[in-house]
């Protein structure tokens, strides 16, 4: 089990992390925050890249920077910004980080054009990178995180630069993968965590502010979650008085989806079951711009 | 995974087109001697004839034959002969030698030169007084007290090496005559200087390009987390002295392989290295070990080499503090500058006017003089020793601290 213990990380005066406690066992946790609150920051954390400034990340109850090699061995890590040699074509970039991650070059060899055809990449296996499209290399970087078919598998924004289509066989590499081990999702994008993670972690404030299965943090708006159509010329004031958290025309009206926490409510209005979405628009409400675009 | 970091430096173009590049520079360079290399390769067949040494026999051999040289001459001359052959080659007008085949004319010229050179050179050993260039050199140089004291001490030291030099007979070793070809000069000092500014710049470059390769690739985050980590910068120290090696071994090895093609040393290998006639200055080169001439060209690209390696490391060290190319070439080049500056502010009367000329950088100034008593400012037996010594003492310590603070250091 993966566990962070009252972890702060400051960087000179800022502070970027303070306090948070997490456990992490086998399946794939979502973890959910707009940009800037912090999640690579604990990414970071949680492959060594960086310290904690105070706590402890530990491993099976063992510090893993104590651990150091045999924490690493067991890790797998897809970074925000999957670096690769432009001159490298994936089977040869993926033998170099295979050696580097402790795979005899039989083994990375018998590995690596198995992960390859899983990210549906093996018609180019030997072809330079540097002519490879955004999501293509992000399949290189998939496949490089799962070289050492990791217990603990950290990815940070993986599904950047996927297309819907790459997006889906992703998440069903992720669901077979979880069985047996422990998976990291970081993200902002909700629909990549929604229908695949087991828990979703929320930090909010430096803090973790939820660390919950999807269907408790739904209850989060039970009962508090409306939709209703009203004139155009009215919007501004809904918008005023509301938390809207998405709204779309039609029949010449605006439909607004809102979230109400206390006091009356209007006989028009339409209960509705709450998603994932949601909650997270209604939590990061300052994060976010009406339209629920992340800003 | 040495090998893989390897790899990264020799598929680079750049570091190759440069290896290939500074090759020709200096082939480009000993083009400009090939001229005279006929007269200069004149002596392997002296040395052939008469042996390795200008003994007493082997000089009245020469003189034997220089003789039937002035009958020869003479036969060539119509009314008045010379009377020596010196007298005939000197004898500029004289009609005759455009009647004779020229290399035979020069063969004479040659035998004569190393003939008049080899008699003197027991009596120059002799008056040869190497105390007595102490109070030049304090003066020259304005020193005084420790340091003065140091010159005067090392200076008895030299003159000690002259007389065992003189008793060995190394002096007596044929060698290219020095005042006539500088060959001494030209491979030690022309192409070695330019040759060791030229690896050092190939070593920079790709000591600073394997070892920030991951941080200008953005690969950083990938690589130093995982298994191997942030030892990878360990291999990548290795992979830098080894690539270094190997490109200062290969471009020294392509150009002293082009240039003893050119100029025949055949016959010279295993001459004594502190001979009379490579003397190019007033004092001759002396070096402080009897050393024959392979020998002196072994420690010298050992010593390249050394050096070198001690670039590489300090471009490692550069390179996992800056982590950009760039920046390491501007940050070795004020290094360079500020160890070529510092020994000038030290002042003449203290012996760390000495201390500071065990540097790298100083001792790549002086190729010509190495292992040798003739450089004033460094004429301690083991210079080079301790200079390589003490740098990569003193270097290997500050990588394996800078490898400790390495692995506890953020990358982000």
């Amino acid at each position: 089990m993966l566990e962070v213990h009252r972890v702060t990380k400051n960087f000179r005066q800022f502070t970027a992390l303070e306090g948070i406690d997490l456990q992490f066992d086998r399946g794939i946790y979502g973890l959910l925050a707009p940009n800037g609150a912090g999640k690579t920051t604990l990414i970071k954390m949680l492959v060594t890249l960086i310290f904690p400034t105070k706590g402890e990340i530990t491993y099976n109850g063992e510090n893993i920077i104590d651990l150091d090699e045999k924490y690493r061995d067991i890790l797998g890590y897809l970074p925000q910004e999957f670096g690769y040699y432009k001159n490298y074509s994936p089977e040869k970039y993926l033998i170099y980080l295979a050696s580097l991650k402790g795979l005899t070059k039989s083994e990375a060899k018998e590995k690596i054009p198995e992960l390859l055809a899983l990210v549906g990449l093996k018609d180019v296996a030997n072809k330079k990178m540097k002519k490879f499209s955004g999501g293509m290399i992000q399949r290189v970087g998939i496949c490089q995180a799962l070289l050492n078919d990791p217990q603990v598998l950290i990815l940070d924004e993986p599904t950047a630069g996927l297309d819907p289509k790459e997006r889906a066989r992703f998440r069903k590499i992720l669901s077979n993968l979880a069985r047996e081990r422990t998976i990291i999702l970081s993200t902002h994008i909700v629909s990549d965590v929604e229908s695949i993670a087991n828990e979703i972690v929320m930090i909010k404030n430096k803090q973790v502010l939820y660390k919950k299965r999807q269907e408790d943090l739904c209850l989060l708006l039970e009962g508090k979650l409306f939709e209703t159509k009203i004139p155009f010329e009215e919007v501004e004031q809904f918008r005023a008085d509301y938390s809207v958290l998405a709204e779309k025309q039609e029949e010449g009206k605006m439909m607004m989806r809102f979230a109400v926490e206390k006091g009356d409510r209007d006989q028009g209005w339409t209960t509705v079951s709450p998603t994932l979405e949601d909650v997270f628009l209604y939590i990061f409400e300052e994060e976010t711009d009406l339209t629920g675009g992340i800003v | 995974m040495i090998k893989y970091e390897m790899k990264k430096v020799f598929q680079s173009p750049l570091l190759l087109g440069l290896l290939l590049f500074f090759t020709s520079i200096n082939v480009l360079l000993m083009a400009d001697h090939i001229p005279s290399r006929g007269s200069v390769n004149v002596l392997s067949d002296i040395v052939g004839t008469y042996g390795e040494k200008a003994t007493e026999e082997t000089l009245h051999s020469m003189e034997s034959d220089l003789q039937e040289g002035l009958v020869w001459s003479n036969s060539h001359v119509e009314g008045e002969r010379y009377q020596s052959l010196n007298e005939a080659l000197n004898d500029s007008d004289a009609p005759w030698k455009e009647s004779i085949p020229q290399k035979r004319y020069e063969q004479l010229q040659i035998l004569h030169l190393y003939s008049q050179t080899g008699s003197q050179a027991d009596a120059f050993y002799r008056e040869l007084d190497f105390t007595t260039f102490s109070s030049s050199v304090i003066q020259q140089h304005g020193l005084s007290g420790g340091a003065a004291d140091t010159v005067r001490s090392q200076f008895k030291k030299i003159e000690g090496r002259k007389q065992e030099v003189a008793a060995n007979d190394e002096h007596l070793a044929f060698f290219f005559h020095g005042l006539t070809f500088k060959m001494h000069t030209f491979l030690f000092k022309e192409i070695g200087l330019i040759l060791l500014f030229e690896v050092m710049a190939l070593v920079v470059l790709l000591s600073a390009y394997v070892s920030t390769y991951e941080f200008e690739q953005r690969t950083d985050l990938v690589v130093f987390s995982t298994k191997r980590g942030r030892k990878l910068m360990r291999d990548k120290l290795a992979a830098s002295l080894c690539s270094a090696g190997i490109f200062a071994g290969g471009l020294t090895g392509l150009t002293l392989l082009v240039y003893f093609i050119l100029f025949d040393y055949s016959q010279l290998w295993h001459s004594s290295f502190s001979n009379y006639f490579m003397r190019e200055t007033p004092v001759p080169y002396i070096s402080w070990w009897n050393l024959s001439f392979i020998e002196y060209v072994g420690l010298f690209v050992a010593l390249v080499i050394a050096v070198q390696l001690i670039f590489s490391a300090i471009s490692w060290l550069l390179s996992i503090w800056l982590k950009n190319s760039y920046l390491v070439y501007l940050a070795f080049a004020v290094v360079l500058g500020l160890f070529l500056w510092i020994p000038g502010l030290v002042p003449g009367h203290s012996p760390l006017i000495f201390a500071a000329q065990f540097s790298p950088f100083i001792l790549m100034l002086n190729p010509h003089a190495w292992f040798t008593v003739n450089n004033p400012m460094t004429m301690f037996s083991y210079y080079e020793l301790m200079t390589i010594l003490s740098w990569g003492i003193g270097l290997g310590g500050l990588s394996l601290f800078r490898l400790h603070r390495f692995k506890y250091q953020a990358i982000s």
